[in-house]
């Protein structure tokens, strides 16, 4: 027996270099170029997806077709500490149900975290925040609370938090000026650099 | 008429809110000129305290034992807090001071699925506030509370068969004075069966008239109209505390009843509640109080004790407290949960709950959504507003009937045969 035909047939032996899409269907991201390079085609359910740019705010414009998605099928979407107000106008533009957003303050980095678990842990669709130090142990606890309830944990960070590791399941990082997409780390597959998203 | 009589043979002691594990208790009472014990706890017992010692023998077994004068206003203070709370399983409540109540339960039976779920209901919720009890459902009122307080729960169905069970109580158990009690013993009498059988005339010669009006309405001979409880408009609740409490861990469970008689005040009225005001009483005669304001109207207790826990997580005592009071003023309308067929689907995503817990930790002004505004100034055409019912309504709105079609659809009849 060859092994192309071991290959054909059982799934416990895959070729290194090849991309093996997900069973499990994600979000889709909007994003043709970018949903080809995702295990499930769109954004990881059960998972922490870290989002890494240095525009303002993060890349809020790569999420809005998945949270527009969200909020007609009458998801929560939770925005935990958002560095500034989010404009409703724009994101009633992208198709983003206002009614179905939910803004939570915390005092301080500890409770916004303890928000995020919390929210995760409940089951809530999307949840976003923008924390900055973020310990590896703390990552691993919001994915297991994202793994336990079952939705998507954004985290929009700086880029330079590129060089630490991270448990998270997903990791892009936005150019800042352009519209193109790195896949830091990504389920089923290895890095890929220079996705073109078209204008963001 | 079924009247359910409920005793509490302890109430004098568990009117406090004290942990069974908690350190000896008594309660002592003027007996004649002297103190003596008239009830203790169970660690209490356990070092050789009983009732009918004198407080300063009780003393001398243990230097940690704790005795309490009895105090008859915090006993009826306690029965009407299960008389309000039992407002929940029946509209029509008494009083039957000073240990008693009474709930006529005829025409709960149904709605409650009959005799056995609803005692073992009642019986279950008033463990859980702390109270033991003894329990009699009997057709007369005072034949209940009879049997009930003579102990072993037992059902009695009609009047036949409740002349029956009377007749084998003892004597001691009659609600008479001392000479009376003499009397009857006197004429070798030891059941109430054996002073049924004496006739009516020489009875009311030798105990009176009233006696003999007892022993009708015992047996449903002659009528027995009882004073309704009238629950008060406003719940409006103390707990005294046994012995003065630092820590918030010991405040949660002495609120625990408090939240739990809450539930049963807004069950009876269908309603739930948003702002409950705490008032703590400290020893040094000065009170503290702290509100728990709710998004949307709430009376599930479980729910409502989560939330205290995140509120007392917060709080610093200022002094020790003696003494813990609740009050709820206003009560909004809130349906109970209709029964389903079918399984009530799985609540999973963001539930007012945990909304709710979100708040009281993170404090009122803590979340928030935006809406549009109208208004062709960028900077103007949106603003904050509160999170409300709206937002879980949406959610409510989502899941799906299950076995209705969304249109209806024809089918055909082969009726050739």
């Amino acid at each position: 027996m060859g092994v192309e035909n071991l290959l054909r047939q059982g799934s416990c032996l895959w070729r290194g270099g090849e991309f093996y899409p997900d069973s499990d269907p994600g979000i889709a991201t909007g994003f043709s170029s970018l949903d080809r390079h995702l295990a499930g085609c769109g954004w990881p359910r059960r998972a922490i997806i870290e989002i890494l740019s240095d525009r303002p705010g993060g890349a809020m414009a790569l999420l809005m077709p998945a949270l527009a998605t969200l909020s007609r099928e009458a998801k929560e979407i939770i925005l935990v500490a958002p560095p500034y107000v989010p404009y409703a106008p724009g994101f009633s533009i992208n198709g983003v149900d206002l009614t179905r957003l939910l803004l939570v303050k915390g005092r301080n980095e500890k409770e916004c975290l303890w928000v995020l678990e919390q929210v995760l842990d409940a089951g809530c669709a999307a949840a976003l925040s923008w924390p900055q130090r973020l310990s590896g142990m703390a990552l691993r606890r919001l994915q297991l609370a994202a793994e336990r309830g079952g939705g998507c944990g954004f985290l929009l960070r700086r880029s330079h938090w590129e060089r630490d590791s991270s448990p998270a399941a997903l990791r892009l990082r936005v150019a800042a000026a352009g519209n193109r997409v790195d896949i830091l780390k990504r389920r089923g597959g290895w890095p890929v650099e220079g996705i073109e998203l078209g204008a963001l | 008429m079924r009247w359910l009589a409920i005793h509490f043979p302890f109430l004098a002691l568990e009117s406090l809110a004290a942990d069974a594990s908690e350190q000896p208790l008594a309660i002592a009472e003027m007996r004649g000129s002297r103190q003596r014990i008239l009830m203790c706890n169970k660690s209490a017992a356990g070092l050789g305290i009983a009732a009918g010692m004198r407080p300063g023998a009780a003393r001398a077994l243990s230097s940690r034992l704790c005795v309490l004068p009895r105090d008859e206003r915090r006993e009826l203070a306690a029965l009407t807090a299960v008389a309000d709370w039992s407002g929940c399983f029946t509209s029509q409540v008494s009083l039957d001071p000073p240990w008693g109540i009474l709930l006529e339960l005829a025409g709960s039976l149904r709605l409650f699925g009959g005799v056995d779920p609803l005692l073992s209901k009642i019986g279950s919720g008033l463990k859980e506030l702390g109270y033991s009890t003894q329990a009699c459902l009997a057709p007369t009122p005072a034949g209940a509370m009879l049997l009930a307080r003579a102990g072993g729960e037992r059902l009695v169905p009609d009047r036949r068969m409740l002349r029956q069970v009377l007749a084998g109580v003892s004597l001691q158990w009659l609600p008479l004075e001392r000479a009376g009690r003499e009397a009857l013993q006197s004429m070798g009498l030891e059941t109430l069966g054996d002073l049924l059988q004496l006739p009516e005339a020489g009875l009311e010669r030798r105990l009176g008239p009233e006696f003999i009006t007892y022993l009708e309405r015992l047996l449903g001979r002659s009528p027995d109209p009882r004073p309704q409880f009238q629950p008060p408009e406003l719940f409006q609740h103390r707990l005294e505390l046994p012995a003065e409490v630092g820590s918030t861990s010991a405040l949660l469970f002495a609120a625990r009843r408090l939240i739990l008689e809450l539930a049963g005040f807004l069950g009876a009225r269908q309603a739930g509640t948003q702002c409950l005001e705490w008032i703590l009483f400290h020893g040094n005669g000065r009170e503290s109080r702290f509100q728990l304001r709710l998004m949307l109207p709430e009376r599930e207790p479980g729910h409502l004790q989560e939330l205290l826990r995140e509120r007392l997580e917060r709080l610093a005592l200022p002094a020790p407290v003696r003494e813990i009071g609740l009050l709820v003023a206003e009560v909004e309308p809130l349906p109970g949960h209709p029964l389903t067929l079918f399984e009530p689907p799985r609540v999973s995503g963001v539930t007012p709950l945990l909304l709710q817990r979100l708040q009281v930790r993170l404090g009122e002004d803590s979340l928030s959504a935006i809406q549009q505004v109208a208004d062709h100034r960028p900077e103007h055409a949106w603003c904050k507003k509160e999170v409300g019912v709206d937002f879980f309504r949406a959610t409510e709105k989502s899941t799906p009937t299950p076995f209705l079609l969304s249109a209806p659809c024809g089918y055909c009849l082969n009726l050739s045969p």
